[in-house]
């Protein structure tokens, strides 16, 4: 790839850029600015549309605004819709408009059906490029329009069948078509239970579904049962891939996840969380603040607050993860997984609270300084870890469980909010045992 | 009706089989879990072999294992038949050893499944699929589309075809799709696209980096002399995303493999040796912190301040690790410049955060009428200040050398840079304090 000879003419890189995927090409588009113009140009409107659709969206956008009016045009014309709605949606209003003029009619229409969609919901994510026939053609009819009436967008993988009143009846691979003897009854080869999803419902309904029943592209249907489009495998992990990079933003409160932001961005964008954080930190401090008598009579204790805050913050991390993972495939959190985390909750803590009272006896006995009522700081430790565990387990599960009851993200509860809410029943739970256990 | 009821209501063995071949497979297991074993074991008996085999294809291979580790050794071996072969080979590799060894004994050597079983967990050779449909580069549409119809039944998808010479080298494949548009005279090797391919022994990582780059399509599979072993299929490949999705994020949070379904004391065991681990990682901390027990007993307020310290620096930490560990999922991986950057934006952090801590710092200690409250506050904003401009560096250098050296960043760089971080914030905080605050120790 980093052999490419761009002082050439264009015939001569031309020769040489197809030897690569249209992915490897869009990398080297982006990282060579100065070349774009020049490998547009070699590959045609036509290669290059196969480059268009991979490459970065602000690339996309900067690239575009470069090319005069008819070359946007032909590029356009060239893009599958679902690839010209994506394109749109990284534009501002304006130009939005300005790019839906240059389409043709038919694009213009099914773009406009597109953008009817709720965000996120199927029917905005699906491809208008499907095969739907009716199930009143016989096999050879229906072989005959494959081969010869689909355009190179269509997608044929799978071909769908529509009765009389175009409402929806089933799909057959197009592998079941060409094998099919020609006597054979349609009918009787569509697959009825081939799954399927409504435009309204969730992108999330359609993956789940795709990856479950192992296909390769998934009909959506309107709400009178006609079809009207598909969502693709590929495009299914596309969007895995969105949701996998958010969750894994949403468990460290980093906002967006953009490896070309520059460090002013990048700070910005994280601070507020991280401001937040330290606020509700302070707010605990000054709240426990009281305690610093027991504190100041019994040192020992400090040794120990990071890992009573560690062992709650940890259990905790599990019991969000777990339940975030769980509301990825089910509607709520039921009755019994809140058990079911508080059992293990229970179970862990208490192991750990054995353990860590253990550990804190041995490290105080270690020490070559002596230390009163050891044995009596060894069980405020263990007691602490024992409680504190137990709380975080419990809000790990509850509050993804409650954002979801009010229609928030459930991600949203990996952030500074938990993670201060442990903190201080931690602390809270330590000084208090501390100063019942060695005060009396 | 659903299978339940009908199960409950004894209805004839007809009745329920109408209703199951009605089914897809993938709702039929999922209804598993509520049956009581006799009914489970009815419905296994009443299925056709193929329906079976087709049933447990989409249960997790130990599972599935277990299915059929139920039926005489000679359904198991029409079952594995059944199976794709990638299929079959990963429930075979979840037999117990004397199982696995009895089965594949009585196997036919040239059956597909037999070339997959070798293949070492998590690489291409693994996952992929052997029974393929291949063409010759000379082959026209005609013989192409000949072949397709007579092997069609046997292979379970032929919608690529793969084209290779006369020494079984990968030349290219051709979709379906192109095939039935394609006229006689062409030749395969007039039509076909060569496609990225991956190597036998590729691991699942490179996998995920080729499917994230390339996109997701039917991907050949050859070993080091580029002859065509096998491909691996678009929905195998969603899968795949899928499982390694959930174990990064699994790792992240401590935990062990959540696929498996297990009680509550199975579960809280698995869990429980990532929390005493890190558990061990906090007692270097007290080992620390009692250095410093002089300071802390004169100016008791600092212990206030450290879980501030802590927790800072751990979020800024995690914030990079983060965005490397995405980073490094892709096939570009992270750059050197990825890191200034990341060490850039924690100096203009670290800069907000340390005034932010210098006021609170300031305000809280004079109202518990600490001696100095200047000196506490220039302690613990310049803590925070040098803390949180080297969490971005830990953050970033940690998983990429972890990566450098091939082991998974995903599973060690959390605990390892806590750990890192938490030892310099307080060797730092106390440190400074030590030589601010010293001179009060005794006064």
């Amino acid at each position: 790839m980093d052999n490419i000879q761009f002082e050439t003419s264009l015939v001569k890189l031309k020769n040489q850029l197809i030897k690569y995927h249209p992915s490897d090409i869009a990398s080297l588009f982006e990282t060579h600015e100065s070349m774009r113009t020049k490998i547009y140009e070699a590959l045609g409107v036509k290669l290059f549309k196969n480059v268009f659709i991979l490459l970065d969206d602000h690339v996309q956008v900067q690239f575009f605004d470069t090319l005069n009016k008819t070359q946007q045009a032909s590029l356009l014309k060239f893009l599958d819709t679902e690839d010209i709605k994506d394109f749109l949606d990284t534009l501002k209003m304006s130009q939005q408009i300005l790019v839906i003029s240059l389409l043709p009619e038919k694009t213009k229409n099914e773009i406009t059906q597109l953008f009817s969609y709720e965000v996120d919901s199927s029917g905005a994510l699906s491809s208008p490029h499907f095969i739907s026939l009716s199930t009143t053609l016989n096999i050879k009819q229906a072989t005959h329009f494959v081969t010869t009436q689909v355009t190179e967008k269509d997608e044929i993988d799978v071909i769908f069948f529509h009765d009389e009143d175009q409402k929806y009846v089933g799909a057959m691979s197009l592998q079941s078509l060409i094998i099919a003897r020609a006597n054979q009854n349609i009918e009787k080869l569509i697959d009825q239970k081939y799954p399927f999803v409504y435009a309204t419902d969730s992108i999330d309904i359609a993956i789940q579904k795709i990856r479950d029943y192992d296909i390769d592209l998934i009909p959506v249907l309107n709400d009178s049962n006609a079809q009207i489009g598909v969502i693709l495998s590929d495009d299914a992990l596309t969007i895995m891939d969105e949701l996998h990079i958010e969750t894994i933003s949403s468990f460290v409160k980093a906002q967006t996840l953009s490896d070309t932001d520059s460090p002013l961005k990048r700070a910005m964008n994280r601070l507020p969380w991280l401001l937040v954080c330290a606020v509700l930190n302070i707010l605990i401090v000054s709240s426990l603040s009281g305690f610093s008598d027991v504190l100041e009579a019994h040192v020992a204790l400090i040794l120990f607050q990071p890992m009573i805050l560690a062992m709650a913050g940890n259990i905790g991390t599990q019991s969000i993860a777990v339940t975030i993972l769980k509301l990825q495939n089910q509607p709520q959190v039921l009755k019994k997984d809140v058990f079911y985390e508080l059992s293990i909750g229970i179970l862990n803590g208490a192991a750990s609270g054995l353990l860590g009272a253990a550990v804190s006896y041995a490290f105080l006995w270690i020490l070559p300084g002596s230390y009163d009522q050891m044995n009596l700081i060894a069980l405020v430790v263990g007691l602490s870890i024992f409680l504190s565990m137990i709380l975080s387990a419990l809000f790990g599960v509850l509050t993804p469980m409650i954002l979801r009851k009010f229609k928030l993200d459930e991600k949203a509860a990996s952030g500074p909010l938990i993670t201060t809410i442990n903190d201080f029943f931690a602390l809270g739970s330590y000084f208090i045992i501390a100063a019942l256990i060695l005060f009396t | 009706m659903d299978i339940k009821e009908l199960l409950k209501q004894n209805a004839t063995d007809k009745e329920i089989l109408t209703v199951l071949e009605s089914m897809h497979s993938f709702d039929i297991i999922s209804i598993f879990d509520e049956l009581s074993e006799e009914e489970l074991k009815r419905l296994k008996d009443m299925m056709s072999t193929e329906k079976f085999a087709d049933v447990i294809s989409y249960l997790e291979p130990e599972d599935a294992a277990e299915m059929l580790q139920s039926q005489s050794l000679d359904e198991q071996v029409l079952v594995v038949q059944n199976l794709e072969p990638d299929d079959a080979a990963d429930i075979i590799n979840e037999l117990s050893k004397e199982d696995r060894l009895e089965l594949i004994e009585i196997l036919d050597s040239d059956e597909p499944v037999m070339a997959l079983i070798q293949y070492k967990e998590e690489t291409a050779g693994s996952y992929m699929n052997n029974d393929i449909l291949t063409v010759d580069a000379q082959d026209d549409v005609k013989d192409i589309t000949k072949k397709l119809i007579s092997s069609a039944a046997d292979l379970k998808s032929v919608k690529t075809i793969f084209v290779v010479d006369d020494t079984d080298t990968y030349l290219g494949q051709i979709s379906l799709k192109t095939l039935v548009r394609s006229k006689v005279p062409l030749k395969a090797i007039d039509i076909l696209k060569k496609e990225p391919n991956l190597n036998v022994y590729d691991d699942v990582d490179n996998i995920i980096k080729h499917i994230k780059h390339y996109g997701i399509y039917d991907i050949a599979i050859t070993d080091e002399h580029d002859i065509l072993v096998g491909a691996i299929t678009t929905d195998d490949l969603l899968d795949i995303y899928r499982d390694e999705a959930l174990e990064d994020i699994e790792r992240l949070s401590y935990l062990p493999d959540t696929d498996v379904k297990s009680g509550v004391i199975g579960a809280a065991l698995k869990r429980l040796p990532w929390l005493i681990l890190l558990m061990g990682l906090s007692i270097p901390l007290a080992l620390i912190t009692s250095n410093y027990e002089a300071i802390l007993t004169s100016v008791v307020i600092l212990a206030l301040f450290q879980p501030l310290l802590l927790d800072s620096g751990g979020n800024v930490a995690h914030q990079t690790l983060a965005v490397t560990l995405v980073g490094l999922s892709y096939k570009e991986g992270v750059s050197f410049k990825d890191g200034i950057k990341e060490a850039l934006s924690g100096l203009i952090i670290g800069f907000v955060l340390g005034i932010l801590a210098f006021v609170a710092a300031y305000i809280l200690s004079d109202m518990l009428g600490v001696a100095s409250p200047l000196h506490v506050s220039i302690v613990v904003s310049v803590t925070m200040f040098l803390v949180v401009i080297l969490a971005p560096i830990i953050g970033f250098v940690t998983p990429w050398f972890l990566s450098k050296i091939n082991l998974d960043p995903a599973a060690a760089s959390g605990p390892l840079i806590t750990t890192v971080i938490d030892i310099v914030c307080l060797v730092v905080y106390f440190g400074l304090a030590t030589v601010l605050l010293g001179g009060q120790m005794h006064g």
